[in-house]
């Protein structure tokens, strides 16, 4: 099944008009290499209209697991296809938000070092936190990955009132470092 | 409030079983950081004055959350009153000025990577403690702590990284630098921390007697640097600290006191 491409985006709130609350997971397969599925983060970067982080602490990590206004958090044991998942409560979502940015990284705190390019699957999709339907899934954006360590799977983001996500799929060679320095996040 | 709780709750007793939600009646529900404890050195005579500031006050300032949501916790106030640092920021951690807090950005991604300079022949011991109380040691001869599969601390030669992505299963961590000449006197030099960040903290090695406890007869070990995990970020301490006394003393003296030991020097390995 062929899933939405790089660059493509759906109209969520205007596909699910009552739709209030956004699971948006990923799935990879690292292919059993442990030193890869071990340091895999799913983040989440709450970002202003200058496409900025707001603040350090609405980075929403494992460490850091929900944005100081309750509206993201990281669900601790994702469940059902998904290797990782975040919870977005779009009502709590505060105006001086524009978009979430949805980022899976390589952690490269141990002695060794792996890339993106390792993984054999790597999927992106947003569910509907209410009923658990299934709204959107990328197309597997594993053979576009080489040297990266990072990328930005997706963004939720505002538009004309409501929400739309957008696959993303780009990759950073800098890694973590490359997409905080993208988005103005304090490392 | 959303997802499996109100779901289960607003459901109709006659609605069908809907096989497609089964995930949803089994989310785990997002957990705030563990908060640890800050355990104190247990002996350290000369703490400075930032010390107390580590106890930890539960209690978050009024008005400094916002309410509540059911199912989301708000994360617990980091400490006040100790400085952060940076990024790209070089800080020198001086007997005056010895802890930075860092954030919990910082305390999770990637790797705290420490580097001692020195000119003398020397070795870089990191005694750990994991979340679940256990306790153990990195050194030449064991650099992988508590394995090689997923290291938590690793050493090699100098250097070491303390994995951040495994920061939630770390409680604390101490750095000790010792002479390979037992009769040789303190470590000069200094020892480097880096963070994600390019973060820099420098803890210079002072090779005088200052700050001098134990026994003449025994190898003078320096206790530079420990780090503690308080509230989900990484609380880091220049200690200053010569302990002329076996290693097996020196980390006992900071409440590593889980270890078991082939001689006073030499940890039995794990």
């Amino acid at each position: 099944m062929s899933g939405l491409m790089r660059g493509a985006n759906v109209a969520l709130t205007k596909e699910i008009p009552g739709l209030r609350t956004l699971v948006v997971g990923t799935a990879w397969d690292a292919g059993g290499e442990h030193a890869l599925d071990d340091n895999l983060v799913l983040a989440a970067i709450l970002c202003g209209p200058d496409g900025r982080a707001t603040s350090a602490e609405d980075f929403v990590f494992f460490q850091q697991v929900v944005s100081s206004d309750l509206s993201v958090a990281a669900v601790d044991a994702a469940l059902g296809d998904d290797t990782e998942q975040l919870e977005i409560d779009l009502d709590q979502v505060p105006a001086a938000v524009e978009r979430i940015v949805v980022v899976l990284y390589l952690s490269e705190g141990g002695p060794r070092r792996r890339t993106l390019g390792q993984l054999r699957r790597c999927v992106v999709r947003v569910l509907d936190g209410a009923t658990g339907a299934g709204i959107v899934t990328s197309e597997d954006l594993a053979p576009g990955f080489g040297p990266e360590t990072a990328v930005v799977l997706g963004e939720v983001y505002r538009h004309r009132g409501g929400w739309k996500f957008k696959v993303v799929g780009q990759g950073y060679a800098a890694g973590i470092v490359g997409v905080a320095e993208q988005y103005g996040l304090p490392l | 409030m959303s997802t499996a709780s109100t779901l289960l709750r607003g459901a109709p007793d006659t609605a069908p079983v809907r096989d497609d939600l089964g995930f949803l009646r089994r989310r785990a529900r997002p957990r705030a950081v563990a908060v640890p404890e800050a355990p104190a050195p247990a002996a350290a005579p000369d703490l400075p004055v930032a010390a107390p500031s580590l106890a930890l006050d539960l209690a978050p300032p009024a008005g400094a959350t916002p309410p509540a949501r059911p199912g989301r916790t708000p994360l617990p106030p980091l400490l006040r009153g100790l400085p952060g640092v940076g990024q790209g920021e070089r800080r020198l951690l001086s007997a005056d000025a010895p802890v930075v807090q860092l954030t919990r950005v910082q305390t999770g991604v990637g790797g705290l990577r420490g580097e001692l300079h020195t000119a003398v022949d020397a070795s870089v011991v990191v005694a750990y403690e994991l979340a679940d109380r256990t306790q153990g040691v990195v050194r030449d001869s064991q650099p992988y702590g508590p394995d090689d599969r997923r290291p938590v601390v690793h050493l090699a030669g100098p250097r070491f990284t303390v994995d951040l992505r495994q920061a939630r299963a770390l409680r604390r961590f101490v750095v000790v630098v010792r002479p390979a000449d037992p009769a040789g006197p303190a470590v000069e030099g200094v020892l480097v921390l880096t963070t994600t960040g390019s973060s820099r903290l420098e803890i210079p090695l002072d090779p005088s007697d200052a700050g001098r406890t134990g026994a003449a007869a025994d190898r003078t070990s320096t206790v530079a640097l420990t780090g503690h995990l308080v509230r989900g970020a990484l609380v880091l301490r220049a200690e200053h600290a010569r302990q002329v006394r076996p290693l097996r003393d020196a980390l006992a003296a900071y409440g590593y006191r889980g270890l078991s030991w082939r001689d006073a020097d030499t940890v039995l390995a794990g």
